[in-house]
């Protein structure tokens, strides 16, 4: 059983291999090498005591890691329990077989290497030790992942129902958002290796992901009974997950998403969204339907309620830290989030594009509709939450900076998410072959393709912010509020300016390649050519080889990190004098140097997103 | 195993979603050896019907039994039994149909030689020569109509449940489909199948069941049910909505 569904996921990973998704595999992979090899280190870098703390800590991060990966790429993965329904396999067959294919993947791989640092540290105490680690480790491996099953079997259980999606959506931002702020957590590990503290040493212990650590403590210190006991323990849990997992597998088949079908959305904004839009003219009514398509479609709700939580959460996150610096910004990474996760808007209703590609004349409408729409979403709660954070946070200069940002970004948002999703479509499996769950899976939403497109929209979004930033940087360098001011009406024009050409190319493109656009989402981004043999189709970063596809995935975050966060945002804060050093690299060098390394980084930065432009070129070039 | 001889047999099944019910209280027997149709029109509940008879949706009350194995307490025989062409069933998309027909039949357990000779027979059958390295989500929707087909006979079931088989399947495929249903029905196979052709059913089935918003209003041995009729007004009698003569749209020339 489990071979035959190694097999068939093996199959399946071979015939959906696209450039991005190798790209996104393969950066994947680094990184996650790169973090377990720092996990073995741990464990001989220090002192028994601080290296034992740090590996447990460690654990704790690989299992919150295992448990948000699947909720931000989203779904099953690859074999969906679906397809086993009419099967007669027993719940634990079913189980079992889905969780020996889990192993396929690069992620178990590199989990695995991290856990070898727990037999590493083990040789260091001697050989009794190591004899527990061994089953210790895989114990602590196989608990870890099949944790991540149970929690993404019951979130998307409970995304059949409108409040459990809610609350799904709130749970993904809040890890967004921890994430962002997560780095403020990198000088308090420094401070727990200089001064441990007993606690932190003990819930690390706690969690099942230190259980491991403390058997082969235990055997250090000849108290068999517990090392055994603890083992034990790991089993026991390991049977109980399996056990629950299998039952979620059973419940999920049979379960409909309420959501999906029957429920009509009756929420407060829709009727008044449904009395306010003029039925009479042809946008209201795209409008109308684009509201209701975000308030209803269980999909796109989704992804938009991820970036609204994101945005919220972050705020709530460094107004409790008390980083009172980045409270203000709240509403501006808000609004990124959510052009993050609204990006590819034709690509989500897949097929449906028909019904405006046969009624002649309609692009512009629909283009124009679904921008109005998207800014009807997004704009009032992104003010409302921006001015609530500016006022706590008590910084007078960020008002002009956040207000004049915040049309920029919106205005950028409206044009840019149009212009990709018709210049860069994305093919995602169209709705009625997604599948019964209400969490799409990463293959079905093309994640690999969407992480390449999605790093394109940051840039481009920076790119339309320039305006805005240059004369807010002057009017502060320059200690002008006037002119710090005029970059309200600034960020306002440019972002009235992006939304109306950017949208005008993407609905003249919809007049003039309609049916393309069409036929590449039909086929999910795969179509067949004479010969039988797959080809992925053209107009999306999936034509790329697979090398060509790493090299442009990694040169883009390069660029990205290179460009804002360490060069043009410490460049920013050493001119306004702000003393916070946090992931800037260049702030921990001698003062002269310090402006210099900044204008490296975005030169090296700004290098490796032409370099890129270049790359894709010529292979376009030499596709004609 | 047998249950008074019949197949498939429905006791009181029920399904609501919110404030409607698509189930109503339906009681169905199907004899064994028998070629049964259901028919009904949209929105009737039939899909719905036959999900939950198959253990694919649990439904609220009542229970289903394929020869006599009641399909929610004993699920695993109850599944060895049947072969289920379900509506808009999801597949794994990015497989070939051999490469799924292959997978499905070594899960069911079946030994790798008996895969690969049905497998053959399957492909050939049922046309699919030309398109066996096609992906399923590049299948168009006969294709996909035909592979779920051929899934559901691969483990050789005793008993067919299949929902609009012929929907968009070309003449010549379902010339087939009806050539291999019949000689299965012939060598003692039960079948029980939906569909809005009226003509096929008629032509095909010995028994009937007219299902109308969730409940059935007529079901027997197909001449009873016509009584004298053709199926086809023999619906729109019991169904009650007779198309109205001369109907037409205002704006249409």
């Amino acid at each position: 059983m489990v071979n035959v569904m190694i097999r068939m996921k093996l199959s399946l990973l071979r015939h959906s291999m696209s450039g991005g998704r190798a790209t996104l595999m393969i950066i994947g992979g680094v990184f996650g090498l790169l973090l377990a090899v720092s996990t073995i280190l741990l464990g001989v870098l220090y002192n028994y005591e601080t290296s034992a703390d740090l590996i447990c800590i460690a654990f704790g991060f690989w299992m919150i890691g295992w448990i948000i990966g699947p909720l931000l790429v989203g779904g099953e993965g690859t074999l969906k329990t679906e397809y086993f329904t009419l099967l007669p396999i027993t719940q634990k067959k079913l189980a079992v077989g889905l969780f020996g294919a889990t192993f396929i993947g690069i992620g178990p791989i590199v989990s695995l290497v991290a856990c070898f640092s727990l037999i590493i540290y083990a040789v260091r105490l001697g050989f009794w030790a190591v004899i527990v680690a061994v089953p210790g480790m895989l114990l602590q491996l196989v608990i870890i992942i099949l944790l991540s099953k149970v929690v993404m079997g019951v979130i998307g259980e409970a995304s059949k129902s409108r409040l459990g999606l809610e609350f799904g959506a709130l749970i993904i931002g809040a890890v967004i958002a921890f994430l962002n702020v997560g780095w403020y957590l990198l000088p308090a590990i420094s401070m727990f290796v200089e001064e441990p503290l007993p606690e932190i040493s003990l819930a690390a212990r706690i969690l099942p992901s230190g259980w491991a650590m403390v058997a082969i403590e235990a055997v250090n210190r000849s108290h068999y009974f517990l090392a055994t006991g603890v083992l034990c323990g790991l089993a026991l849990l390991c049977g109980l997950l399996l056990i629950t997992w299998g039952r979620l597998l059973s419940v999920s088949t049979i379960n409909e998403a309420r959501i999906n079908r029957y429920n009509r959305n009756k929420s407060l904004f829709l009727t008044w969204a449904n009395f306010l839009t003029p039925k009479t003219s042809k946008i209201g009514v795209v409008v109308l339907k684009e509201l209701k398509t975000w308030m209803c479609d269980p999909q796109r709700g989704r992804l938009l309620r991820m970036g609204l939580w994101t945005g919220v959460l972050y705020g709530l996150f460094v107004s409790l830290c008390g980083v009172t610096l980045l409270m203000p910004w709240t509403g501006v990474v808000l609004v990124m989030f959510t052009c993050i996760f609204s990006n590819n808007l034709y690509g989500f209703d897949g097929g449906a594009l028909w019904t405006s590609i046969t009624i002649p004349g309609t692009e512009k409408i629909d283009v124009r509709g679904r921008q109005i729409a998207w800014i009807i979403v997004v704009a009032p709660v992104s003010i409302v939450i921006s001015l609530i954070f500016l006022y706590f946070s008590k910084l007078d200069w960020a008002w002009a900076w956040v207000l004049a940002l915040l049309p920029s970004l919106l205005g950028g948002g409206a044009g840019l998410i149009l212009f990709l999703s018709v210049y860069k479509l994305v093919p995602v499996t169209d709705p009625h072959r997604r599948g019964r769950g209400t969490i799409v899976s990463g293959d079905d939403m093309n994640a690999g393709n969407l992480f390449l497109t999605n790093l394109l929209l940051l840039v481009l979004l920076f790119f339309a912010s320039i305006p805005t930033l240059a004369i807010l940087t002057l009017g502060t360098l320059l200690h002008q509020n006037l002119l710090k001011w005029a970059g309200v009406p600034v960020g306002f024009c440019t972002g009235l300016l992006i939304t109306w050409y950017f949208g005008r190319l993407a609905y003249r493109r919809l007049e003039a390649n309609g049916s393309d656009i069409l036929s590449i989402m039909q086929c999910g981004g795969i179509v067949q050519s004479a010969d039988n043999k797959v080809v992925q189709t053209k107009e999306t970063f999936s034509n790329l080889s697979a090398g060509k596809s790493v090299l442009v995935g990694i040169l883009v975050t390069m660029g990205i990190i290179f460009t804002l966060p360490q060069g043009i945002v410490p460049i920013i804060l050493k001119l306004i004098g702000v003393k916070v050093r946090s992931w800037f690299i260049a702030l921990y060098l001698p003062e002269n140097l310090q402006l210099l390394i900044c204008i490296f980084f975005v030169l090296v930065g700004v290098s490796s997103l032409i370099i890129t432009r270049i790359i894709v070129r010529k292979h376009k070039n030499m596709q004609r | 195993m047998t249950d008074g001889g019949l197949a498939l047999q429905l006791l009181g099944l029920s399904k609501q979603f919110g404030e409607n019910t698509f189930v109503n209280s339906v009681n169905l027997t199907v004899p064994c050896g028998s070629f049964f149709g259901l028919v009904g029109p949209n929105g009737a509940g039939k899909t719905t019907l036959l999900s939950m008879a198959v253990g694919l949706l649990r439904p609220d009350s009542g229970a289903s039994r394929i020869f006599g194995v009641d399909v929610w307490s004993n699920p695993l025989h109850a599944k060895t039994l049947v072969g289920v062409l379900p509506d808009g069933m999801s597949l794994p998309e990015r497989l070939t149909g051999r490469e799924l027909l292959t997978y499905m039949g070594l899960l069911r357990g079946l030994d790798a030689k008996t895969v690969a000779q049905r497998t053959e027979e399957l492909l050939d059958i049922l046309e699919f020569r030309d398109d066996e390295h096609t992906l399923v989500i590049n299948y168009s929707t006969g294709m996909r109509k035909k592979i779920g087909l051929a899934t559901a006979l691969l483990h050789s079931p005793k008993l067919l449940v299949l929902d609009e088989p012929f929907e968009a399947v070309d003449p010549i495929s379902a010339s087939t489909i009806r050539t291999i249903l019949q000689s299965f029905v012939a060598t003692g196979g039960s079948v029980i199948l939906s569909s809005h052709v009226m003509a096929l059913v008629e032509q095909l089935c010995d028994h009937v069941a007219v299902i109308a918003k969730g409940r059935v209003v007529a079901t027997g041995p197909l001449d009873l049910v016509v009584n004298g009729e053709s199926l086809e007004e023999a619906f729109v009698r019991l169904i009650g909505n007779r198309p109205e003569e001369g109907k037409r749209l205002s704006w249409l020339m």
